[in-house]
């Protein structure tokens, strides 16, 4: 019998039950010496089983004559130095004979020879300790519980990033979400979970699309998972998986016990390959080898320790093979963990790679120009990122596991408010090349590409169907967020630079672009088409659609909106669309949201700020259907309940019967979602949703001359991913001209290193953004005051320069 | 004993009972690439390359572990093994020192011939950088763990055959390696130098020092005692360079001792003597064979009755039985003993 950990808890808390497992089995075989395999490290089970087993003896259930029945047993404890692969059974004998623990090939089975050549049974003490169970309630009852064919209960040590750790025992079956959600109270600080690793370092790492899968043997089994020690490791957004299946790979392999060839440098030369990939110095047919190696590990290796080995990579690769592609292709390391690729935590997830780090250290220090020159680098929208990005970079800031992330995004604006127009003063525009290039709308994806263009010396000119420019900058987000000087401002910079907007200005015939002098398209159209709710009477008056609703306020269109405004949706948009409702005069918005705050796709400060505002939210209700009575809208919802999760790794709701209930609402917006008007007409390769195909790595369309990026490539997501791909976007055409695809620049001086100040220690708090008082009455004023230039270097100096870090 | 039925690559085998899959293919003709198995040895599988299918068994078995059973049907190739073996051979050669054309086991090394069997033809994984010290400790051999396959063999001879257990498997994972207790010199462990393990080890991760090719050998009988040990010289020319145990003499099958193996260096001393010596006015002088054997016979014979005999271990039992008999029969007296004795 052996004992790892939840056996050593087992036999902490009912030793007792263990031993007359044993005494039962022992008699039933006829077995006349037991053995109890635990590892040295628990010195509290040994102990406690030593006394049991001295109790037992004192009572006669040991020993010679057992009660009078002429039945002999012993029970002796074996301590084991701790070798992983002593769980193998062969390994666990050659252990307990005093030689080294190395398994041998099976047969001859222990059952044939065993211990010392004697016929052995070797079994859990999970299985020892529930004899005693079966033996007084039945099989029948042992049957009741766990599936058809996975008996019982499972037991698991259930770790990592989850809010309750420690032993879970369940009836086989259970769902991995009963578990980690249910149980384990799921994912602390807000973060998505991402994967569970069942069954310990050699088990398979399920995506959090499969949490809804029941944990038994067969089912694990499929997914190329094991039930294994027990196991269960759950890891959420911040951890990379290609670190992950490198460090359970590095724990088999160095458990390994040596003998076999596939196991002892299989593991090895599997571990090499996904260190270099970590590093940055992987092959795309890296991948190809892992899965190689892994499958002859798995056939080839002598025991069970190599022949589970390789799961955790095989199984990362088959869920999260996108994964190691971008270290592979992009020495992108999406959770910043790789710190062979990861200069800073923050840059590295910056999706246009602005060096972050430096220009924080410039404002900690006051350089304001300099720190403002930094951002320019990369981007060309300082002050409008500064206002309203989503800031991924501040999630994984290492900061942030101290007290607060640095705001990285209140220092942007800080160096675009007090950051002046010097660094205009060394931007390189190469002289004009003769190319023309032609970009189909003027949201950040547009113009970015225009601006770095027009640097590389093409002739652009912006097609923009919308009577101004700016895209969603402008027609979605309201101005108590973005000021519109400010995005005046910062688009008539692109302008300087010689790009032409043409506004009011649709295409739809790319063809007609290319026929007419254009040696290139970018299609950057954005996604604007609301999506419909599908319920009855949606289309009565006083239902609008978001976008359209955000795009006429921000037209400047003066809409009524009635008393009171209901919205459907839990994005960005749905709390824009309430506080714009706010606004213009409705005494009451009210969100109603499907999921929890928990699963809202909107930003945490979005919602605080909407709540401070007075807007109210309703979780959990679906809606059902519309209906008009004497000119106000009623909306009947369904209430829901949370259940397995989705894709993104958020838990899905699911309506529960009977619970309708009536909503009154004068107006109702529907904010559950955009996608980009039907592109057909574009004549382009259509992917999901209405979006347009194109190359990842290049962001070419079908076609040679056509590119295409921002939200109507990817849906609907941000400005700073739609900066990111404008870049790419000048970077591909610009060598698609004949350029060479250089566009960045520096605008700022190498910081002098020596000279900086010391790292702050201890504690120190992100000071609390200013913002004007009045809330809703201050109308469309803008909200957020920025930070003083004294609180902005406060702030910079809590950043842990993290790419100034020696290893 | 019993035969066995079994089909091996479509052929009807017969086989002894108790063969394993690999002996009984090896004894048909049927070769299975392999490293670690070795007849003289217990069943290892750790090399691996000996893996086969056999219907009704999951995986890959290794055919030297498997007991060969009537009516088993084994298959000892396919795309699958062949791509198994190569990586696993690949695997080995990543991990194994480059220096074949130097390597005292050029030419008779496993690993070589495994490579060349199963076709490897490009360096797959990048090859290992660790480098471990070289054990020269022992005057008569040398252990080069960087060459080492880790295929067992000197362990399990050291215990199975020598009964001596002075080498183990140290360490575990990718360290594992071949060592002494507390990972001493060889010399300073419980080893006796008979040099099992070096004429074991398949590669030349244990190689005799100084060790050259003979250009023949020639059979023999080892004449350091009285057990017999059949030999093969190796020798060049005339110059006996090394000693072999013979596998054929039910003797010693193929073992030998360290004085066996590795003394055989006084055949070619200057200092051996090749002629009788007679002691002339005082000194020593070379004589004929036929004056020495005149000198001893009239000697032994004014000696009669005053006279003892000491054998010695290194004759055998018939030349020691003749000695006694002759001091008895001939000398006339019962003072006979034996070197072991003292
Ligand atoms: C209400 C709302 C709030 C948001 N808040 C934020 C936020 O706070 N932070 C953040 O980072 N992101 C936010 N976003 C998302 C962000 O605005 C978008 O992801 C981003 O603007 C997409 O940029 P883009 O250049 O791809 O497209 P868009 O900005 O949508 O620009 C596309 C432009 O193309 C024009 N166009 C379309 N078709 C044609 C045609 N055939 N011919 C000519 N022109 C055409 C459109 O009129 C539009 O101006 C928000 C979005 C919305 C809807
Ligand atoms: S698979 Fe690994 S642990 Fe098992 S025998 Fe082979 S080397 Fe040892
Ligand atoms: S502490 Fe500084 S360098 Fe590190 S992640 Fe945060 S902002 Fe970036
Ligand atoms: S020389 Fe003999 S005793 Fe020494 S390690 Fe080798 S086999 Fe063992
Ligand atoms: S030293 Fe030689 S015989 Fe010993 S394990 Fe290594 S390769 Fe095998």
């Amino acid at each position: 019998m052996r004992a790892g950990r939840h056996g050593a808890d087992i036999m902490e808390a009912v030793p007792h039950a263990v031993i007359e497992g044993m005494i039962i089995g022992a008699y039933c075989m006829g077995a006349r010496r037991g053995f109890v395999y635990i590892r040295a490290e628990y010195p509290l089970a040994v102990r406690r089983l030593r006394t049991a087993l001295r109790q037992a003896r004192e009572r006669g259930f040991l020993g010679r004559d057992i009660l009078g029945s002429s039945f002999d047993f012993e029970v002796e404890v074996m301590e084991g130095a701790g070798a992983f692969v002593c769980g193998e059974e062969t390994a666990l004998m050659a252990s307990i004979e005093g030689n080294r623990g190395m398994p041998r090939s099976r047969p001859p089975f222990p059952a044939q020879s065993g211990l010392w050549g004697k016929p052995t049974n070797i079994n859990n003490v999970k299985t020892w300790a529930s004899v005693p169970l079966i033996i007084g309630q039945g099989g029948d009852w042992f049957a009741g519980i766990g599936t058809e064919k996975s008996k019982g209960t499972a037991i698991f040590a259930l770790t990592g990033k989850v809010a309750n750790s420690g032993l879970v025992e369940v009836p086989m079956g259970t769902t991995l979400e009963e578990i980690v959600f249910g149980i384990g109270g799921g994912i602390p600080g807000g973060k998505r979970i991402k994967a569970v690793q069942t069954g310990g370092p050699s088990g398979g790492c399920l995506p959090a699309r499969l949490l809804n899968l029941p944990v038994d043997y067969e089912t694990l089994a499929q997914a190329g998972s094991i039930m294994g020690s027990g196991g269960m490791v759950v890891v959420d957004e911040d951890t990379c998986i290609v670190d992950l299946a490198k460090y359970f790979l590095s724990f088999t392999e160095k458990e390994s016990c040596g003998k076999c060839v596939p196991c002892r440098l299989g593991t090895h030369q599997m571990r090499g390959i996904l260190e270099r990939i970590t590093r940055g110095e992987g092959k795309l047919e890296d991948i190809d080898e892992l899965l190689a190696l892994g499958e002859t590990i798995k056939a080839a290796a002598l025991c069970a320790l190599g022949g589970t080995a390789p799961n955790p990579v095989i199984t990362t690769i088959r869920y999260f093979r996108e994964e190691y592609e971008e270290h592979i292709k992009k020495h992108h390391c999406r959770a910043a963990v790789c710190a062979g690729l990861v200069k800073a935590p923050c840059s590295h997830t910056c999706p246009a790679g602005i060096d972050v780090p430096r220009y924080v250290r410039l404002a900690s220090v006051g350089k304001f120009a300099e720190s403002l020159a930094v951002i320019r680098e990369k981007v060309p929208f300082p002050a409008v990122l500064g206002r309203v990005c989503f800031h991924p970079c501040e999630s994984k800031c290492r900061r942030g596991q101290v007290e607060q992330a640095v705001s990285i995004m209140g220092l942007k604006r800080a160096a675009a408010t007090y950051g002046g127009e010097s660094w205009r003063a060394k931007t390189r525009v190469s002289p004009p090349t003769g190319r023309q290039v032609a970009t189909i709308g003027s949201g950040p994806a547009g113009l970015t590409a225009a601006y770095h263009l027009a640097k590389r010396g093409h002739l652009v000119t912006i097609f923009e169907a919308a009577p101004e420019p700016g895209g969603m900058m402008r027609l979605g987000i309201p101005a108590f967020r973005l000021p519109r000087d400010v995005l005046d401002q910062e688009i008539a910079e692109i302008e300087a630079l010689g790009a032409e907007i043409r506004t009011n200005s649709r295409i739809d015939s790319l063809q007609d672009l290319l026929r007419g002098g254009y040696d290139a398209v970018f299609v950057a159209t954005g996604a604007h088409q609301g999506m419909k709710m599908g319920v009855e009477g949606e289309d009565s008056p006083g239902v609008i659609d978001c976008v359209s609703f955000l795009r006429r306020v921000n037209l400047g269109e003066e809409l009524a909106v009635g008393d009171t405004v209901v919205v459907v949706g839990g994005g960005n948009a749905a709390i824009d669309a309430s506080r714009t409702a706010l606004r213009l005069g409705a005494r009451r918005a009210k969100i109603v949201y499907r999921r929890t705050r928990q699963e809202m796709p909107a930003a945490d400060e979005e919602i605080d700020a909407a709540v401070a505002e007075g807007v109210e939210l309703e979780y959990l209700v679906s809606p059902v259907r519309v209906t008009t009575k004497d000119g106000r809208l009623s909306l009947v919802l369904l209430r829901n309940e949370l259940g397995s999760v989705d894709a993104t790794g958020r838990r899905r709701s699911e309506p529960m019967p009977g619970t309708e209930f009536p909503i009154a609402c004068d107006t109702l917006i529907v904010a559950i979602g955009q996608q980009p008007e039907s592109t057909a007409r574009l004549g382009l390769a259509k992917g999901r949703g209405g979006t347009i195909q194109v190359d990842a790595d290049t962001l070419r369309a079908a076609g040679g001359a056509v590119f295409a990026g921002g939200d109507v490539v990817t849906g609907p997501a941000s400005v700073i991913e739609a900066i990111a791909a404008g870049r790419q976007a000048a970077i591909s055409i610009d060598k698609y001209l004949g350029g060479d695809g250089d566009i960045d620049e520096r605008l700022a001086p190498l910081e002098d290193l020596l000279d900086l100040p010391p790292l702050e220690e201890g504690e120190r708090h992100r000071p609390e953004m200013p913002s004007l008082a009045e809330g809703v009455l201050a109308g469309f004023r803008e909200i957020e005051l920025g930070y003083g230039a004294d609180a902005a270097a406060y702030e910079a100096r809590r950043c842990l320069r993290c790419d100034l870090e020696t290893e | 004993m019993s035969t066995i039925n079994l089909t091996i690559d479509g052929r009807a085998i017969e086989a002894r009972q108790g063969m394993t899959v690999l002996e009984a293919a090896l004894a048909a003709g049927i070769y299975i690439p392999n490293l670690c198995a070795d007849p003289d040895l217990r069943p290892f599988g750790a090399c691996r390359l000996c893996i086969v299918e056999v219907e009704g068994i999951r995986g890959l078995p290794a055919s030297c572990t498997v007991p060969a059973g009537d009516g088993m049907v084994v298959r000892t190739d396919s795309p699958l093994l062949e791509t198994t073996r190569r990586t696993l051979v690949s695997l080995l050669l990543a991990d194994h020192a480059d220096d074949c054309l130097a390597c005292a086991k050029n030419n008779r090394c496993s690993l070589q011939t495994a490579a060349a069997y199963v076709g490897v033809r490009e360096r797959r994984f990048p090859k290992a950088t660790r480098v471990l010290p070289v054990d020269d400790s022992n005057p008569f051999f040398t252990y080069d763990m960087n060459k080492c396959i880790l295929c067992g063999k000197c362990v399990r001879v050291c215990d199975e055959v020598q009964g001596v257990g002075a080498i183990s498997f140290v360490n575990r994972g990718y360290d594992t390696k071949i060592g002494t207790l507390m990972d001493r010199p060889i010399i300073s462990s419980l080893c006796e130098s008979c040099g099992q393990c070096e004429a074991k080890c398949p590669v030349g991760a244990i190689t005799a020092k100084n060790y050259q090719q003979p250009s023949r050998k020639v059979k023999t009988v080892c004449s350091y005692c009285g057990v017999g040990c059949g030999l093969l010289l190796h020798v060049r020319g005339s110059k006996v360079i090394a000693a072999e145990g013979d596998r054929e003499s039910p003797v010693n099958r193929g073992s030998l001792c360290v004085k066996g193996r590795f003394g055989y260096e006084y055949v070619n001393h200057r200092d051996r003597l090749t002629r009788p010596l007679i002691r002339r006015d005082g000194v020593l002088q070379e004589a004929s064979w036929d004056e020495a054997l005149e000198l001893v016979a009239t000697k032994l014979a004014e000696h009669r009755g005053k006279f003892a005999a000491l054998a010695s271990a290194k004759c055998t039992n018939e030349d020691n039985y003749v000695l006694q008999k002759f001091t008895r029969g001939v000398m006339a007296t019962n003072n006979v003993d034996h070197c072991a004795r003292i």
